[in-house]
């Protein structure tokens, strides 16, 4: 074991967005009792008592929340159930899940249309999103985006989107809690808007896959017929219904996570390298060296490789602890310079 | 063991501190005259110094100041192909030592120059082996240029470790002389076959479209162009490897570095030039335009395709313009191009217009 252990520290894993910090100790107990109990599946109440602490935390009503296992089932199953016989229409870049789940939808003669975000800032072309949405079955974008790390859309264009468009709109809330903008309450007043999110990120439970949709009717009914299969397992609800208690631990990693984000962004601009604004826990950065995640990962740092979406000089690197930070931006200088 | 052949245009880049905006033709002797510095020797040293698989390959060089003389202080083995006349380095040089390298059997051309001298290099090569240029020149608007002297050296080494991906890119001509007045005169020259560095295969729940290859995605948009041509319809295909891919689905010959006119699944002439282009828009009442966007600049009119001149563009119509791109093109582009020479033109193509990336799917790009 002590050899396995050596062998995972050598490289430092800063590509998948993950927070560095483990869960509070209430929570790991919680998800053991899960464990204790696992000759057994996941009761319905237990299930509803995790939606009802959800729908606190999300200031949402509790019929308009599913839970899933895992927000990136939900996006796929979303993508799949509502492709219809009109157009999906996804911006580019994108949570390269999103991306990948529209692809292979294109396989099975769906079509598919990508709005290139507008370089330098990753600005959203608004005209042809409304024109196109118009007659799409599904828009689904990720609000912010992932790689560029911006907000997207504003309450004003999800009004004028819900509105105009035949299907449905699927937004990607998966970095809400550091981008502290949300969409969610307005389920209410569009019956085809859908939120996903996560508590992979800000709650430290990637691990677990544990996500929920907060959605309006004309969606809900649809996911309802999943209930059964896409239920989380139980070890995860416990945890989740344990860590939504008191979530004040959740506030604690945020902040912590957006000083260091700060902290690097300085460090690494001076490096003279484009780092791009972001409000989620990773930065978008160009650096001007040709394969540079390449470069990166020889020097014992992984981050995320952007050459299939942007070019191989740009980069995606999540924030982790401060010792790691700092391998990263020296091993960001070693390869600039 | 790779054998690498390795040239350097000494004069390559000349014009450019002193101004004249390239050495083409015997006019580095007015640039030496200008007190111009050689600035390939140095590209081509910074080559060489980061090469890392030295110990994996075997250098072809040619002689004297065309690689010799800087191959020799690096320790790595090398030697020494074909012979220098008598004058001062010129294009016939680059073109009888690149002869003898492929006889020589070498598996991958390494240039240090411009355009200039990718054009002559592939008027000998063609496709028959892959290029990497390092770029030297005043003009580089080919895409056969690695990003700098270092970037060229990773593409060898990748390429010894049988690392790379095989892409045909292009070789454009930009007329000296029209630049030399501020004027951008570009056209298609040829393709070469170019490697770049295999796309870094993520881990765990990293998908990529890395085992997608550019020809597979070519053939898609292909299919789905041919699928979707509407009857009646003359379309005007552009010059590119995508628009051939189109003329390949449609089992029609295609002109690489011209327009040719298909309709109703047939060639109706080929290698068409504005005037050609005019007369077959007098005959058909509907006409659509086919073009790929050429260079890095991400250029759909005005670059090496000038035989869509702006009267022909206006005479089709914007909404009669279809545009093909692979997705790895259209991911390193900003924005799409236009400089037909007439800012009417520019201007009505100018917004958000669509592009068509793979079978069923469209990308929304932005014209500036």
């Amino acid at each position: 074991m002590r050899q396995l252990g050596d062998l995972l520290k050598k490289v430092i894993e800063l590509n998948r967005n993950e927070i560095p910090y483990s869960p509070p100790k209430r929570v790991i107990e919680a998800a053991k009792k899960g464990l204790i109990n696992s000759n057994r599946y996941l009761k319905t109440s237990e299930l509803n008592e995790l939606r009802r602490m959800l729908s606190i935390y999300s200031k949402v009503e509790e019929k308009s929340i599913f839970v899933g296992s895992g927000a990136e089932v939900l996006i796929a199953q979303a993508l799949h159930l509502f492709s219809g016989k009109g157009k999906v229409v996804i911006v580019d870049p994108t949570f390269f899940m999103i991306m990948h789940v529209a692809e292979c939808l294109e396989k099975l003669g769906k079509k598919i249309l990508k709005i290139k975000l507008f370089e330098p800032c990753f600005s959203l072309p608004v005209e042809p999103l409304i024109e196109e949405s118009k007659d799409a079955s599904l828009v689904v974008i990720d609000n912010p985006n992932n790689p560029s790390g911006r907000i997207l859309l504003d309450r004003g264009l999800v009004d004028e989107i819900c509105e105009s468009i035949s299907g449905i709109l699927l937004i990607d809330e998966g970095y809400y809690e550091f981008s502290h903008f949300t969409v969610a309450d307005m389920v209410k007043n569009h019956l085809n808007l859908a939120v996903t999110r996560t508590m992979s990120k800000a709650f430290g439970l990637a691990g677990l896959k544990l996500g929920y949709m907060i959605a309006g009717e004309t969606v809900l009914d649809v996911f309802s017929h999943l209930d059964l299969p896409l239920r989380p397992s139980k070890p995860s609800v416990y945890a989740a219904i344990e860590s939504l208690k008191d979530a004040r631990y959740i506030e604690k990693n945020v902040r912590l996570i957006e000083e260091e984000r700060e902290r690097v962004r300085k460090e690494a601009n001076k490096i003279g390298v484009k780092v791009y604004p972001s409000c989620t826990n990773f930065l978008l950065i160009r650096t001007d060296v040709p394969y540079a995640a390449r470069k990166l990962k020889e020097q014992g740092i992984k981050v995320f490789d952007l050459s299939n979406q942007l070019s191989h000089e740009f980069i995606r690197v999540s924030i982790g602890l401060k010792e790691e930070n700092d391998a990263f931006l020296s091993a960001l200088r070693k390869i600039i310079h | 063991m790779k054998t690498i052949g390795f040239i350097v245009n000494p004069i390559a880049g000349m014009g450019g501190a002193v101004g004249l905006k390239g050495t083409d033709g015997n006019i580095y002797v007015e640039a030496l005259k200008l007190g111009a510095k050689s600035v390939a020797p140095e590209k081509a040293k910074q080559f060489l110094s980061n090469i890392k698989s030295e110990g994996e390959l075997f250098i072809l060089a040619a002689p004297g100041g065309m690689g010799e003389n800087i191959v020799k202080n690096f320790g790595i083995e090398y030697s020494v192909v074909g012979s220098l006349g008598s004058e001062a380095t010129s294009a016939e040089d680059t073109k009888r030592i690149v002869k003898e390298m492929l006889n020589n059997d070498v598996d991958l051309l390494v240039f240090v120059g411009g355009d200039g001298t990718a054009r002559d290099i592939y008027d000998v090569i063609g496709l028959k082996k892959p290029v990497i240029g390092v770029p030297s020149g005043v003009k580089m608007f080919s895409s056969v240029f690695a990003v700098n002297a270092r970037a060229a050296a990773e593409v060898v080494d990748a390429f010894v470790k049988g690392n790379v991906d095989i892409e045909e890119k292009e070789v454009l001509d930009i007329n000296e002389e029209a630049f030399r007045r501020s004027k951008l005169d570009v056209k298609l020259y040829g393709y070469l076959k170019v490697p770049t560095v295999k796309e870094l295969v993520q881990l765990g729940k990293e998908p990529t479209r890395a085992s997608e290859s550019q020809r597979e995605n070519q053939r898609s948009i292909a299919k789905y162009v041919v699928e979707n041509m509407d009857k009646d319809t003359l379309y005007l295909l552009g010059p590119g490897t995508t628009t051939r891919t189109i003329a390949d689905e449609l089992k029609v010959k295609k002109t690489l570095l011209g327009v040719d006119a298909v309709h109703d699944g047939k060639l109706v002439d080929e290698d068409l030039n504005e005037r050609g282009i005019m007369k077959l828009l007098e005959k058909f009442v509907k006409a659509k335009i086919i073009v790929s966007p050429i260079g890095g600049q991400g250029f759909i009119f005005g670059r090496g395709n000038q035989e869509f001149s702006p009267k022909v563009i206006r005479s089709v119509g914007k909404k009669n313009v279809v545009i093909v791109a692979t997705r790895g093109k259209v991911s390193k582009l900003r924005c799409l191009r236009v400089d037909t020479g007439d800012v009417e033109v520019d201007d009505m193509l100018k917004g958000y217009i669509k592009v068509i990336t793979n079978y069923n799917e469209e990308t929304i790009m932005k014209v500036v």
